[in-house]
């Protein structure tokens, strides 16, 4: 008995172990586990990574798809593609054929993939409706290759623009940039400076020993930074337009735009782009470069227009406008500054040079006249204007000329005009103006190399108006002034009053010229061209005129 | 009751035995007979490999000859010796302990000897010497796979540091630091032109820099071995626009010819010759093309450009074309037979102006007088100007030439100038409004196949990098003289001009920076090896990464296949501060 249940139990378990083995041991011949023969990959829009597409309501998107062979076997690959009703493919390629269901539009078509990676692929513009809900909606495709079927499903999100807007901000604009995006310190904010070649790169090249180089590849003119903030977990292919735009017409700007731009249509023109993949939950710093043609793009202010796109999509999630100023780099007042130097340098050493001969023309008296009208100009013209220059800037801004010029130019070219009458001599205007330059180096402490400039310039620049106009030499000019009636000395009076006023016109614009170049400040062409002919032409003139009247009087009383 | 027990006694017999049989017939490889391939190529074994305890026993001799590897015998210890660079393995017959380099390694089966032979156990020999080993069941078939690290294929065997550069941005190619290698057709010398307008000339028995020569202020533009490796020829852009001819192995100069004397130059518009691509045929007849150009703005370029035929030996002109004036259409390319009998060269302008010259047109002219046989006209697509970069390439018989359009458009023409078949690889597509493009840059014909090869994706204004790649950027296409497809390449980076040995079998393939993606890891040298059977996958047999990991802007391989120099840049990454790569050239051995 006992045997037998031994015997019993031993065939029992030998029996369920056999089982049990045979199921683990028995190998099955399992399939071979070969991988997809072509990879599909379907983007909405194109260029948009990760597992959900995105549309947005009332756009026209571009479906990307495509197939590629991942086996050294030719593949012959049939697809269909199934779009939702509310996106419809608009301008289909011949490659495709359509057909339409009650609730979707299928699109089929057929290739043949000869090698490993050939690939086929097309974007497919899609027109979403403007009046569908948001939501999720699916596009589906099911591709065959030589037996095997793949279907793939890929989620879009439907978002209204609104929603769309809120996907990615700009948050900032930046103007000038270095190509980094960091701002330019050496410019005013939101100022397009343009650049223009010069052949200091040659020199440079030869002295760092880059080598030469002729014209390369296109370079930007400028850049400029855009912070584009994404809310998005994931990233977002953003097309970024940026257009100069008239402020008045707002139309666009002739000349802003990028290399082979002659290649686009009219309406794609004039614009500059940059395609920018902006990561998820950030706010990222996008440097664009700005392409222009310098020759044609003009100077002053516009509007900054810049725009962003979803790539893939025409959709415009934001528009944001930046008043500029568009300025040219001007050599000009380089060289002004560098040939006022020369001729202040040249001007004195010349008079140092000859200097007894200079003074020997002077008599005593006539020299103490024009120290007493130097100091009389100090007086008259410096020390008020100093007092109430701070005020009438602060009441009258940029503007203040207007004022002030009324003791710096009338006041002042009617003492130096009435000077020039009683001694006219070549350096009689330049020794007053000394004069006044050293009491107010002294008393006010106004003493630097550029007011030295600014005097200098002033002072020479009159003396050859004065001796060109015939004043400070023998001429109809100064016999007129000197010996006829009051009636007759209008026409030598106008005469003298245009070349004053033309000498302090120009020395006004030369010394624009030395501040913009040496303290790197910047002013409108009509700001200059306003203080030119007003401040520097209309007040002399005018200060001029009644210099002549009081330079004839006091000539009645002057000694000698 | 016993009737019972006996049924019970046989099906439990009948069960194990099943189980047995079972096991037995378990593993089909040792009843279907196994193949070993390496490479893609199938080895033919006298002795048929077996498997044991799951492991795949092949004989050592036929495995070890297709690995490349010493193999020693030792009668008196029974032991089996490989030795492949540094790397030493050592088989005891019946031992489950081998030796890796002094290590001992544990073995599921031993070496045994069967009818006469040695068989060795095929995965971990072949994985001891750096190759990859897959097991695919249902074919019964061991690959074995040879690719990457320094232990086969090529080693690096030096590294010659260049002049400091400064580091171009990732997101362009035109502006980093470049350079050109080349190798002299007996594959002694190499020569390196660098971007500062240095020539260094490197013996490659001793990996030595023979000479250097610092070419001035020209930039290194072309560079050319005569045929019997004696003279150096190297094109420059200056002022002068040299073409200068130096003797190899002394450096001395033979002679120069100026450019300028016909181009001329504007110094201060920085408007300077060139002269491009300089080759010589096998009666050392010279031909290279040169250019200036002159841009007033982006529509408007002047030109100045001349094909010429020197003679090699003593810099006097053979030929020009045209004869009697100068091309005002821009030329960056020339081809030629080894003959020298076609030549073949390629015109393209920026901008939009009228020339008298047709730009994006290939010439095809009669190599011993310049005359011209026939010219042909592209027409541009709407969206891009019609001009060639390297192209075009005629074949070595000068029956066919083939030309890559910069819109993404290969063409192959007869020596009629028919066009035989037109293909449309990077055509630019519209994206939100803008057209972006694979860029469309070299063309060759290399043992009957039409190689094309695509660089990276821009958009087609400005130039700018697209965010997303065009879906045939940075890929090497092959196509038969038919215009069948025969393979095409993946690579992560730009892949560059390639070196090609003179038996055509290896070809190195420089990849530059991917503008797009920024990705290190895709800078190399990729050497394919067409003696493999396969797909392209298998083709590549080497892939050379530096330890810098520079983009890789120009390599060659010598002619007899046993060297590479490749040369690599620096870069500045996205973040405008991190630098990647060195200014160096790598010299690579086998």
């Amino acid at each position: 008995m006992k045997t037998k249940r031994v015997w019993t139990g031993l065939l029992t378990f030998l029996f369920f172990i056999s089982f049990i083995l045979a199921g683990l041991i028995i190998p099955a011949e399992s399939p071979a586990q070969a991988g997809d023969p072509v990879a599909v990959k379907i983007q909405i829009p194109f260029s948009k990574g990760g597992k959900q597409g995105l549309a947005i309501a009332g756009s026209e998107i571009s479906a990307y798809i495509m197939v590629e062979n991942q086996t050294d076997e030719e593949q012959n690959v049939d697809m269909e593609i199934s779009l939702p009703k509310e996106f419809k493919p608009v301008d289909l390629s011949s490659s495709w054929k359509m057909t339409q269901t009650g609730d979707s539009y299928i699109l089929t078509t057929a290739c043949t993939l000869a090698v490993k990676y050939e690939n086929w692929f097309d974007l497919i513009p899609v027109r979403i409706s403007s009046d569908i809900p948001a939501g999720e909606y699916r596009v589906a495709a099911k591709v065959k290759s030589n037996g095997k079927e793949q279907k793939l499903e890929l989620p879009v999100k439907l978002a209204t623009r609104r929603e769309a807007a809120d996907f990615v901000k700009i948050s900032e604009i930046l103007l000038p940039t270095d190509e980094y995006g960091k701002v330019d310190p050496r410019y005013q904010r939101n100022t397009l400076a343009l650049k223009s070649s010069s052949s200091s790169n040659y020199y440079k090249r030869v002295i760092t020993g880059a080598g030469t180089e002729s014209t390369a590849a296109e370079h930007p003119i400028a850049h400029m930074a855009v912070k584009v903030a994404n809310k998005n977990a994931e990233a977002a292919s953003l097309l970024i337009t940026a257009q100069l735009l008239n402020p008045e017409t707002k139309k666009p700007v002739a000349g802003f735009r990028p290399p082979n731009a002659e290649n686009l249509s009219k309406d794609e023109q004039d614009r500059i782009y940059a395609m920018v993949k902006v990561p998820g939950k950030s706010e990222t710093l996008i440097p664009l470069p700005i392409y222009g043609e310098e020759g044609t793009i003009p100077t002053g202010k516009f509007t900054l227009r810049t725009t962003v796109k979803l790539l893939g999509s025409d959709a415009v999630l934001q528009v944001k406008d930046l008043p500029v100023q568009v300025v040219a780099r001007d050599f000009l007042p380089a060289v002004i500054t560098v040939s006022a130097f020369v001729l202040i340098a040249g001007t004195f050493g010349i008079i140092n040079f000859r200097k007894q001969a200079f003074f020997d023309r002077f008599k005593t008296r006539w020299l103490i006249v024009i120290a007493l009208f130097g100091t009389a100009t100090f007086v008259t013209v410096n020390i008020p204007g100093t007092i109430l220059w701070d005020l009438s800037h602060a009441i009258f801004g940029p503007f203040s000329f207007l004022i002030t010029g009324l003791f710096n130019e009338i006041i002042l070219y009617m003492l130096l005009v009435s000077l020039v009458l009683l001694i006219p001599q070549p350096g009689t205007v330049l020794l007053a103006t000394v004069m006044r330059m050293l009491l107010s180096g002294v008393i006010l402490g106004h003493f630097s190399p550029v007011t030295i400039m600014f005097y200098s310039t002033s002072g020479i620049l009159l003396e050859v108006m004065l001796f060109i106009f015939g004043i400070t030499r023998s001429s109809w000019v100064s016999r007129k002034l000197s010996q006829a009636g009051r009636a007759d000395i209008w026409p030598a009076a106008l005469v003298i009053s245009l070349g004053c006023g033309l000498a302090d016109a120009a020395s006004a614009f030369v010394n624009f010229q030395i501040t913009i170049f040496l303290y790197r400040l910047y002013y409108a062409d009509w700001y200059i061209l306003t203080y030119v002919l007003i401040d520097g032409f209309l007040y002399t003139a005018i200060g001029t005129v009644f210099g002549v009247l009081l330079g004839r009087q006091l000539k009645k009383v002057a000694i000698d | 009751m016993l009737k019972r027990k006996s049924i019970s006694v046989v099906f439990v017999f009948f069960l194990l035995a099943n189980l047995f049989f079972s096991f037995s017939l378990a593993n089909p490889a040792q009843a279907a007979e196994v193949k070993v391939m390496v490479d893609g190529k199938t080895l033919s074994m006298d002795v048929k490999p077996v498997i044991e305890k799951g492991r795949t026993l092949v004989p050592l001799r036929t495995i070890f000859e297709a690995l490349d590897v010493e193999v020693g015998w030792d009668e008196k210890t029974r032991t089996v010796t490989a030795v492949k660079g540094s790397t030493q393995i050592k088989l005891v017959i019946g031992n489950t302990t081998a030796l890796k380099s002094g290590k001992s390694v544990k073995l599921d089966v031993p070496a045994k000897i069967l009818n006469g032979r040695t068989l060795v156990p095929v995965r971990f020999v072949s994985e001891a010497l750096g190759a990859k080993v897959d097991w695919n069941g249902s074919a019964h078939t061991v690959t074995i796979t040879r690719s990457g690290g320094s232990s086969v294929g090529f080693k690096l065997s030096k590294e010659i540091k260049l002049e400091d550069v400064d580091p171009g941005p990732i997101t362009k190619t035109t502006m980093l630091a470049r350079g050109e290698v080349k190798f002299s057709p007996n594959s002694k010398y190499a020569v390196v032109g660098s971007e500062k307008g240095y020539i260094r000339v490197i013996d490659m028995a001793s990996d030595e820099v023979i000479f250097t020569k610092d070419m001035g202020i020209g930039s290194i533009t072309a560079l050319a071995f005569s045929v019997d490796g004696k003279r150096l020829y190297v094109g420059e852009q200056s002022p002068d626009g040299y073409l200068y001819c130096f003797e190899i192995p002394s450096g001395k100069e033979l002679w120069k010819f100026r450019t300028a004397d016909e181009l001329g130059n504007e110094l201060k518009t920085e408007s300077y010759p060139a002269v491009k691509r300089i080759l010589e045929d096998n009666k050392g007849r010279l031909y290279f093309v040169a250019y200036r150009s002159y841009k007033h703005s982006s529509t408007n370029y002047d030109y100045w450009t001349r094909v010429y035929s020197l003679n090699g030996s003593t810099g006097k002109v053979n030929w020009k074309f045209p004869e009697k004036e100068l091309m005002d259409v821009g030329s960056y390319w020339i081809d030629i037979t080894p003959d020298g009998k076609s030549v073949a060269f390629s015109t393209g302008t920026f901008g939009n102006k009228t020339y008298k010259y047709p730009s994006g047109a290939i010439y095809f002219l009669n190599g011993d007088n310049g005359e011209k046989k026939w010219s042909y006209t592209f027409k541009a697509l709407p969206q891009m100007a019609a001009r060639f970069w390297y192209s075009p390439s005629l074949s070595p018989n000068g029956k066919y030439l083939s030309a890559l359009m910069s819109d993404g458009r290969g063409f192959l023409f007869n020596d009629k100038g028919k066009v035989l078949w037109t293909k449309a690889i990077s055509t630019p597509r519209k994206v939100s409004g803008v057209w972006i493009y694979g860029s469309a840059n070299d063309t060759y014909i290399h043992n009957n196949q039409v190689i094309f090869s695509i660089g990276n994706t821009y958009t087609c204004v400005s130039g700018q990098v697209a965010p997303a790649e065009h879906p045939n950027s940075c890929c090497v296409f092959a196509y038969d003289l038919k215009g069948n497809i025969l393979w095409k390449w993946k690579s992560d980076g730009y892949p560059r001009r390639p070196g090609i040995s003179a038996d055509g079998r290896y070809v190195a393939i420089p990849v530059m920076n991917n503008v797009n993606t920024h990705d290190l890891e895709a800078h190399g040298v990729c050497v394919i090896d067409n003696n493999i059977e396969g797909g392209i996958d298998k083709k590549v047999f080497y892939v050379y990464k530096s330890k810098t990991k520079g983009p890789m802007v120009s390599a060659d391989i010598s002619p007899n296949g046993k060297y590479i120099v490749a040369l690599e840049t620096v870069v500045r990454l996205s973040d405008g501060a991190s630098v990647a790569g060195e200014y160096k050239v790598h010299i690579l051995k086998r």
